[in-house]
């Protein structure tokens, strides 16, 4: 449903990001890999149009740039890394602004808001002002208002996230990618999703795609992608592969 | 601090234009029954006959006072409104159309009309100058203090000084070559007052105030949606660059008109929608209209005051507004200071 052909993005002759071709299918949650500086968060830029870049970008077979603004903003949306947000909204008014690009009733509206702010574990402090919650809690909040502007999609929804996971807590971390999975294997959702927790792409991912220099040096099935030997290759770490009697794959 | 809802902040703003506007109605330098007074309103709109006021008193107050009132409340309303506006696309608290200099580009545009064209060419051109004063320094002042994270304080204020500073200097060197007939008149309306409510004045107060109301309630989801952060907006579906520039046009007809009719009267886009946000939170749906009342309402307090604290002499009521506004900017500024590095 996302496709990305000879995408490439310029700035001040430096190339930040040249992707030749890369597929995300409905229903895949994929992990994007890399490090500091290999062009993870110009991907996601370019992807929505906020960088120039040049090649093509179709979603759901068709040019992004066909796309109108509003129906696009119901079938894509990005959780930001950190958010700017600096006045008292209630946390309830921060999902509730998910529902702009929605022509729904307000009743429904208001069902909605609640439905995303349980499944993002953030009901409890619905009331409390935005400001006075943790970065951790602030990016769930905003998860469920992308959650609530996807609700209305009539096609597969494409979710890219930012590090969604970098301000959680260990238990938080599995809660928010398990709610991802869900939603990529129930709902036929496709995620992109920012990582460094290699152990959290490989229990989670359908794929992982490893960027280098703004190139896509690797991408397939976790276990066919994350190596000792392609670690060490990347990251210039030498790690130990462990397995545990539940046949789950991690790095030390 | 638990909020208000909207109803209850909309009953006791209510509440206090009815007394704000009887007081200004029946107070003055003038001592008039505050019941015939009233009653003189009534006659004039109905041509009944029920005030017991003579001729002259009736006209003192229908002719006066009560353009003054409508006039204050309708200034009030388009500065607090605008402020607002603003504050929500520099996504911050502090920008106010006196601080970022967009009210001193808009005088700058008035007193080069009052100086270079003749007084029948005045009443069209001179709201037209200090709009197009007004737009050229808001947009410069954007352009500099905006960056990739939102604007930068440290910028927005500077920039605004430095605005400030270059449109006194060109008012000043207007001051030197203006004769004196034109002197006196920008020398009085620069203080800022709403005591010359001319009927062209109070129409033209009345239709920009609509039109603002109406217009930014139109865009106040996407306002909404513009406090996230810039990019944040362009994925809710908001085309965030036309949003601006229809924003910044329509707040700035709307400063234009107020500084051309009353001249700078400062702080009241600043004071209000922070007082309203306090009430009932940051939603601009709830934001703009309260910020029109209560500012309509804080204007006309004030001009009470400027009236009537050193009656019969006058002050400008531009300088009331300065004397709360700017320890309240201060105060601000302090409780921002965490946020400023």
């Amino acid at each position: 449903m996302l496709n990305l052909k000879q995408l490439k993005v310029v700035i001040d002759d430096k190339q930040l990001l040249n992707i030749e071709d890369f597929t995300a299918n409905a229903g895949e949650l994929i992990s994007v890999l890399g490090r500091n500086g290999a062009g993870k968060s110009t991907l996601f830029k370019s992807i929505c149009g906020e960088t120039s870049s040049t090649g093509k970008r179709y979603f759901h077979q068709q040019a992004m740039t066909a796309w109108p603004k509003q129906k696009l903003a119901r079938h894509l949306a990005v959780l930001p890394q950190t958010s700017t947000l600096s006045f008292s909204f209630s946390v309830r008014e921060v999902v509730a602004l998910g529902l702009i690009p929605l022509s729904i009733s307000r009743a429904q509206g208001l069902v909605l808001i609640d439905e995303m702010l349980a499944l993002t574990d953030t009901l409890r402090f619905a009331q409390r002002s935005y400001l006075g919650l943790s970065g951790g809690e602030r990016q769930r909040v905003h998860l469920a208002r992308v959650l609530v502007q996807l609700s209305q999609a009539e096609q597969s929804p494409l979710l890219l996230l930012d590090e969604p996971t970098s301000a959680q807590d260990l238990a938080q971390q599995h809660q928010l990618l398990q709610l991802v999975k869900t939603l990529c294997s129930e709902k036929n959702y496709s995620a992109l999703v920012i990582m460094h927790d290699l152990n959290l792409s490989m229990r989670y991912s359908d794929k992982i795609c490893i960027l280098e220099n703004g190139m896509l040096v690797a991408q397939g099935k976790p276990d066919q992608v994350l190596t000792t030997e392609s670690i060490e290759q990347q990251w210039r770490y030498q790690s130990q592969q462990v397995t545990t009697a539940s046949g789950i794959v991690g790095f030390l | 601090m638990p909020r208000l809802s909207f109803s209850t902040a909309l009953w006791l703003c209510l509440l206090l234009a009815i007394i704000a506007v009887t007081v200004s109605i029946t107070s003055g330098a003038m001592a008039l029954s505050g019941g015939a007074s009233l009653l003189a309103i009534w006659d004039s709109l109905w041509g009944t006959q029920l005030s017991s006021l003579d001729n002259y008193e009736q006209l003192v107050v229908v002719e006066l006072r009560l353009p003054r009132t409508v006039l204050a409340l309708l200034i009030g309303a388009i500065l607090a409104q605008c402020g607002a506006v603003m504050q929500g696309l520099f996504r911050n608290p502090l920008a106010d159309p006196g601080i970022i200099g967009a009210s001193s580009g808009a005088a700058l545009g008035a007193t080069l009309t009052i100086i270079l064209l003749p007084v029948s060419l005045q009443g069209l051109a001179t709201p037209v100058a200090a709009f197009i004063g007004a737009l050229a320094i808001t947009l410069l002042v954007f352009k500099l203090a905006h960056g990739e994270n939102g604007t930068s304080v440290i910028m927005l204020l500077l920039a605004g000084v430095a605005v400030s500073a270059f449109s006194g200097a060109m008012m000043g060197f207007l001051n030197v070559i203006a004769d004196d007939q034109a002197l006196r008149d920008i020398t009085l309306w620069q203080m800022g007052a709403v005591s010359r409510a001319s009927d062209t004045s109070l129409i033209l107060c009345a239709t920009v105030m609509c039109f603002v109301a109406w217009y930014f309630q139109r865009h106040c989801q996407s306002l909404n949606a513009l406090l996230l952060g810039e990019a944040e907006a362009r994925h809710l579906g908001i085309d965030v660059e036309r949003l601006k520039m229809k924003l910044i046009v329509a707040a700035t007809v709307g400063i234009g008109v107020a500084v051309s009719v009353s001249g700078i009267i400062g702080f009241v886009g600043l004071v209000i929608p922070h007082l309203v946000r306090m009430l009932v939170g940051p939603d601009h749906r709830t934001l703009l209209p309260l910020s029109a009342f209560c500012g309509a309402i804080l204007l006309l307090f004030a001009d009470i005051g400027a009236r009537s604290m050193m009656a019969p002499a006058e002050l400008p009521v531009g300088l009331l507004t300065a004397v709360v506004g700017a320890p309240f900017f201060v105060f601000l500024l302090i409780s921002q200071r965490k946020t400023f590095i």
